[in-house]
């Protein structure tokens, strides 16, 4: 869902705490408790309907244009900190000054989690650029098409931004693609590197493939906090193959098994044997 | 050490390899101690001690990829019954590109 800048900008308590400024000097009272009712998400009745529409709306229009805020859209506002949102969207403004016209998005925990480490902007280009850290901010840049991606749909779904979108919901995930994904995520545990990156994708590729959930960038958070052993990993991974793909699909892992057996005999690596029984289960399973 | 030591080092080890990514800028920026790690990654590798990942692309193809800090990331591809081919050393970003481009 899309929200307005100007019913996302204004919270409740801001109302209530700004009423004996707001009242007499810019908005009267019945118009005060109308924004209030709206912002309670109550529905007004037409009389009602008409004051917001005509007078207040324009009024906080014209008090929101000293902030120079303009085109911003949020989503997943239920997600997040309330008094994050003021901070990302004056961040959001400033970085806009420095790319001016780019396509720009704030998402992460900044916006849903007490703690964070970085304040993770994108930037959406037709070139690909360096990205770079500046403090906590961190940009990145993406290509234009990287919006057609499911990461992006996941990363979107918890955001705010200076550009509207539609966001694809259907993908065509590859066998090979999550078994990557797998492969990936478990070499990086088991060489004790940070594996945060690969679970994420590992977790959004397996929700989706099974259940056809994009899971949001809260969601992912969450889970990753939970999922921190091969075993669990793996069992994700069979699950998911199982629900995903049929017979046939799967019948490509005994190619696979039959490689890592190769190796193993120059490589005696722990990857590859959880790689076999991995893939095995899944073949035993879909039988 | 500067990149071009580094290089001569790691021919010695593997023989006829190439060297892709921003490999001298990327190697002249890392830690004394990190390009050690990086030359003793490349010796376990031809002494078959680390693990191995095989390309979903081409299957006669593997890798072995290693990460330094949260950015450098590098990637070493070997044919399976045959030579080291190359040694690619960039940033998180590049190195993403060059795994799904050799289907890693």
């Amino acid at each position: 869902m899309y929200y307005h800048k100007m019913e996302n900008l204004i919270t409740l308590d801001m109302l209530n705490k700004a009423r004996n400024e707001l009242e007499g000097r810019i908005f009267t009272r019945l118009q005060l408790n109308i924004l209030k009712k709206r912002l309670q998400k109550k529905e007004l009745n037409t009389n009602e309907k008409t004051y917001y529409y005509k007078y207040i709306k324009p009024k906080l229009k014209a008090m929101l244009s000293f902030l120079n805020i303009d085109e911003i859209n949020i989503k997943g506002k239920e997600y997040m900190i309330e008094d994050r949102i003021t901070k990302a969207v004056n961040i959001l403004n400033k970085i806009k000054k420095k790319h001016k016209n780019k396509r720009i998005m704030i998402s992460g925990s900044f916006l849903f989690n007490k703690n964070y480490n970085d304040i993770d902007i994108f930037i959406f280009t037709k070139y690909d650029k360096e990205d770079y850290t500046k403090g906590k901010i961190h940009v990145n840049f993406l290509l234009e098409n990287a919006i057609d991606s499911i990461f992006f749909s996941s990363l979107s779904e918890v955001s705010i931004s200076n550009f509207y979108y539609t966001n694809k919901n259907e993908f065509d995930i590859g066998l090979s693609n999550v078994l990557q994904n797998y492969e990936l995520l478990i070499n990086s545990i088991l060489n004790r590197e940070n594996y945060q990156k690969e679970l994420r994708d590992f977790l959004l590729n397996t929700e989706y493939i099974s259940t056809g959930v994009i899971l949001n960038t809260k969601q992912l958070y969450a889970l990753r906090k939970k999922i921190n052993r091969i075993k669990m990993i793996s069992n994700t991974l069979i699950n998911a193959l199982i629900l995903g793909y049929n017979k046939n699909r799967l019948n490509n892992l005994k190619r696979y098994i039959a490689d890592y057996r190769k190796l193993l005999k120059q490589y005696k690596s722990s990857n590859l044997n959880e790689y076999i029984q991995t893939y095995e289960k899944v073949i035993k399973l879909a039988a | 050490m500067q990149h071009e030591e580094a290089r001569e080092i790691i021919k010695e080890i593997l023989n006829d390899i190439k060297f892709e990514g921003h490999f001298d800028k990327c190697f002249d920026n890392l830690k004394e101690s990190q390009q050690k790690e990086l030359i003793k990654w490349v010796e376990e590798c031809k002494d078959h001690k680390i693990n191995p990942i095989q390309s979903k692309k081409e299957r006669n193809l593997i890798g072995f990829v290693k990460k330094f800090g949260s950015n450098l990331r590098t990637i070493l591809t070997k044919e399976k019954d045959g030579y080291f081919l190359v040694l690619f050393l960039d940033k998180h970003k590049y190195y993403e590109f060059e795994m799904l481009k050799l289907g890693f």
